[in-house]
């Protein structure tokens, strides 16, 4: 066996991330891991990878039990991790990228690039695709920067590659390829450890699929026509989640968002479409469709190049956040860690941020009592699950966090709420609390506008599915015209 | 190939400096002499050795702002002690500045790097720190009694000719130093690993430190570098000036983080070259002494300073929008 870490158990202070799980690799293998946010994937990775160590079990590498290593030593192991943020260098050359570890770990004092040329210019050969050297890293798009991490792997004879959430920034096409080039080296005997909250990805290339939850080993399945994804969905969320039927809010009379002909140069392309009062209208379309594009735009943090915007008849300016949200828009981002939170900061002082101005008085005085009786009523109506408000946003849960976003949003009625993928990796009490609130504040007249990669969340929560593709709207229809088939054929068209 | 190498900075600055030059030249035909040109390489050269360390620390994604007072106190302490103990040995007082700069600087490194406190605010604090001492302890006399054998710094000339009046003129072994200096710093940058840490630590620490670079020791030796830069400069520049004032270098450090930003370098860390820095510093040279020249009142090279920074940081900040910009995130389909 390539791999066994047996009885894991990791402790940060008092919080256990890790208790006494059991995960093993075999030689040419692809292995999925799945969980909600939280449930300790990351950690369990990290502990392989040499980057954390333990508070107890054992590691056994090729049957041989090591004690706890450095990241060092792991890569000598041939154990690489591909974090999601690439650990590239974006100033420097592909090809620096891909040789300057391997110069490191040989221990010269001077770097001699020309020997390496050859080798890596194997490597590209054997994986069939096209990658200028020579370019600087941060000219390439995300999907190939992600196959420069992978070629650096590679080019360190790494047997054992873990890729943590790799699919989150790539387009339909990109994870396409990536599969395949997964398979291509699954077959030369690489293994691949896969983390992902998309199940169908897991169903597609794993051999087998491993589900935490709470930082408990639910099981390892073999990826057989038996498992499905529902029963991979159930062993992550505890139970099954069901989606419930809401009424309509939507009032058909008024006429809330109008934009018109919305362009912007390689971002989406003449983009029409109106929301009503109260009505949520939900967003399909494959990754790199123009969806969040079209989102940043309404929210002026990319603000369109031509084109027009009315909220309530009148044509208002998105030229810039500040005055998108004085338009009466608020966007909850796919990103809730790094674009949605301060996560050092208190639970309290995330769920007040944008109401900072309301809440205070002469000179920017901050009120505070009417702080604290703010913070306690927005977590209370979110149903926030949280030990004290003065703990930092990072001690809750990913569900409870994404919470706070929306709660500090809401706090600041908007007229249009525009919520990117926002129950990605949250466990199922959170997501049903999600979409009662969003129905609760369309019976209040708020619109929405809900982009999500999963259908049954959308047909259940929208009044109206608008599809996206190639930048472009493409269809529009009414939920209730539809079916899941029927959406993933428009979808694919 | 040739393309990138037209739009670079380097050929932009080169070009600038060339016709500059000529323009300078229409007006006063002194300017493109032998003699004026070694006497400014001369009097730049404390800047581009300081200009030196500084995009070190610049590519790694630092910043320093105690260079000059690491110069005051070096230059200070050597002739002091030199003349009190009547050492007149240039070689060994090169040495003695740049062991002193090192230590100050080496400090500078400890504090950032152990205290995880932002170099900005380290170095304005040490400017402060070794620049008072000094003062105090010097009550701010001047020192006129150089040893003699540090001309050869500033007077001995590599390739001397000899012009029409029969006066040795020629590149003076203190610019031929900086000369020297630079190609060593260029090939250090490029081909050694420490070189390679400091810019990949200027591009990204975390993945830096995620691949095995030694942060820790790379930090300390950034700035221990700055610190060495900064001393051997103190000591061409008492050659030079032959005297030494406790406040001649402490006040312009802007200057020469500006030719640095100007020759390319990024104030956020990760890119710079030599070559940049070089022209940045040249232009610097090339305007201030063409502004004499042309009696126009020098004055004015303080207000160059600044605008120079604000310039170069923009252009560097417009050209990451525009890649930004100019990325294609999602294939439109066209009609
Ligand atoms: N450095 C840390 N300090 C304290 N708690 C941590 C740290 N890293 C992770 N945790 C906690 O460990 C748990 C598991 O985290 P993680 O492995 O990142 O989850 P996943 O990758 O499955 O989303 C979480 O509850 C998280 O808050
Ligand atoms: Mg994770």
């Amino acid at each position: 066996m390539l791999l066994k870490a047996s009885q894991i158990t990791k402790r940060y202070g008092g919080v256990t991330a890790l208790d006494h799980v059991d995960f093993d690799m075999e030689k040419g293998e692809i292995h999925g891991l799945a969980g909600v946010n939280g449930c300790g994937k990351s950690t369990l990775m990290k502990i392989i990878a040499g980057a954390e160590h333990q508070t107890s079990g054992k590691i056994y590498i090729d049957d041989e039990e090591k004690p706890p290593y450095s990241p060092a030593q792991a890569m000598k192991y041939g154990i690489g991790i591909i974090y999601q943020d690439l650990s590239l260098f974006p100033n420097l050359s592909v090809f620096e990228n891909i040789y300057l570890s391997r110069v490191l770990a040989s221990g010269s004092k001077t770097v001699r690039s020309a020997q390496y040329r050859a080798g890596v210019e194997e490597i590209i050969k054997e994986l069939g695709i096209e990658l200028d050297l020579d370019a600087t890293l941060d000219e390439l798009p995300i999907a190939k920067q992600q196959l420069v991490a992978i070629i650096r792997a590679l080019f360190n004879k790494t047997r054992l590659i873990i890729l943590d959430e790799p699919t989150t920034a790539l387009t339909t096409q990109e994870i396409e390829h990536l599969f395949g080039i997964l398979k291509t080296l699954k077959a030369k005997g690489v293994s691949f450890v896969f983390i992902t909250h998309k199940l169908t990805e897991l169903k597609e290339v794993c051999d087998r699929v491993t589900v935490f939850k709470d930082g408990h080993l639910i099981g390892t399945y073999k990826n057989d026509e038996t498992l499905t994804i529902g029963a991979i969905e159930k062993a992550m969320l505890g139970k099954e989640l069901t989606y419930k039927h809401y009424d309509s809010n939507s009032n058909p009379d008024k006429v809330l968002l109008e934009v018109s002909h919305l362009s912007k140069k390689n971002n989406f392309k003449d983009i029409s479409l109106t929301l009503h009062e109260g009505e949520v209208l939900g967003i399909a379309g494959q990754l790199g469709s123009g969806r969040t594009e079209l989102a940043k735009a309404l929210f002026g943090a990319e603000p369109a190049d031509s084109g027009t915007i009315k909220v309530d008849g009148k044509e208002v300016d998105c030229s810039s956040i500040h005055s998108s949200v004085e338009s009466g828009f608020a966007y909850v981002p796919e990103d809730r860690l790094a674009l949605g939170l301060v996560l050092a900061q208190s639970i309290r002082r995330n769920a007040t941020i944008c109401s900072l101005k309301r809440l205070s008085g002469l000179f920017g005085v901050l009120n505070l009592k009417l702080y604290k009786e703010l913070a306690l009523r927005l977590l209370d109506e979110l149903k926030v699950k949280y030990g004290l408000v003065s703990q930092p946003i990072s001690s809750l849960s990913g569900g409870n966090q994404q919470k706070v976003v929306i709660a500090k949003w809401l706090a600041i009625n908007p007229r249009i709420l525009i919520l990117d993928s926002p129950t990605v990796g949250i466990d199922v009490g959170a997501k049903s609390g999600i979409y009662d609130t969003v129905h609760e504040k369309a019976k209040e007249g708020m619109g929405f506008v809900f982009i999500s990669d999963e259908l049954p969340e959308l047909l259940s929560n929208c009044d109206r599915i608008a599809v996206m593709s190639h930048g472009r709207i493409t269809a529009v229809c009414n939920t209730s015209d539809l079916t899941e088939e029927k959406l993933q054929q428009i979808i694919a068209q | 190939m040739l393309l990138k190498f037209v739009k670079s900075r380097e050929f932009f600055l080169f070009m600038f400096i060339v016709v500059f030059s000529l323009a300078i030249t229409v007006v006063n035909p002194n300017f493109l002499t032998v003699e004026n040109f070694a006497d400014l390489l001369k009097s730049f050269t404390v800047l581009g050795i300081f200009s030196l360390g500084v995009l070190i620390v610049l590519l790694s994604g630092g910043f320093d702002l105690s260079f000059t007072a690491i110069a005051q106190v070096a230059q200070y302490v050597v002739v002091y002690f030199f003349v009190e103990y009547e050492v007149d040995n240039v070689f060994f007082a090169i040495i003695a500045t740049m062991v002193i700069g090192a230590l100050l600087g080496l400090v500078n490194g400890v504090i950032i790097y152990y205290y995880h406190i932002t170099a900005i605010i380290v170095t304005i604090a040490t400017n402060s720190i070794y620049i008072g001492f000094l003062y105090v302890i010097t009550e701010g006399e001047l020192l006129y009694d150089i040893p003699e054998s540090f001309s050869f710094l500033s007077d001995t000339k590599i390739f001397p000719m000899v012009n029409a009046s029969g006066a040795e003129v020629g590149i003076c072994v203190g610019t031929a130093f900086w000369f020297l200096l630079c190609i060593l710093v260029h090939l250090f940058i490029k081909h050694t690993v420490l070189g390679r840490s400091i810019v990949a630590i200027g591009g990204n620490q975390l993945s830096a430190s995620r691949v095995g670079f030694n942060i820790c020791r790379t930090t300390l030796f950034i700035y221990t570098f700055v610190g060495a830069m900064a001393g051997f400069a103190s000591l061409i520049q008492c050659a030079v000036f032959q005297s030494v004032v406790p406040n001649s270098m402490v006040g312009h450090e802007m200057e020469v983080i500006a030719a640095v930003v100007l020759g390319g370098a990024s104030v956020t860390g990760g890119r710079g070259t030599v070559l940049g820095t070089f022209l940045g510093v040249l232009l610097f040279a090339v305007l201030s002494n063409g502004l004499t020249l042309m009696k126009i009142s020098p004055f004015f090279y303080q207000i160059f300073t600044g605008i120079v920074i604000l310039l170069s940081v923009s252009v560097n900040a417009l050209q990451d929008l525009h890649r930004k910009h100019s990325q294609v995130r999602v294939q439109v389909k066209e009609d």
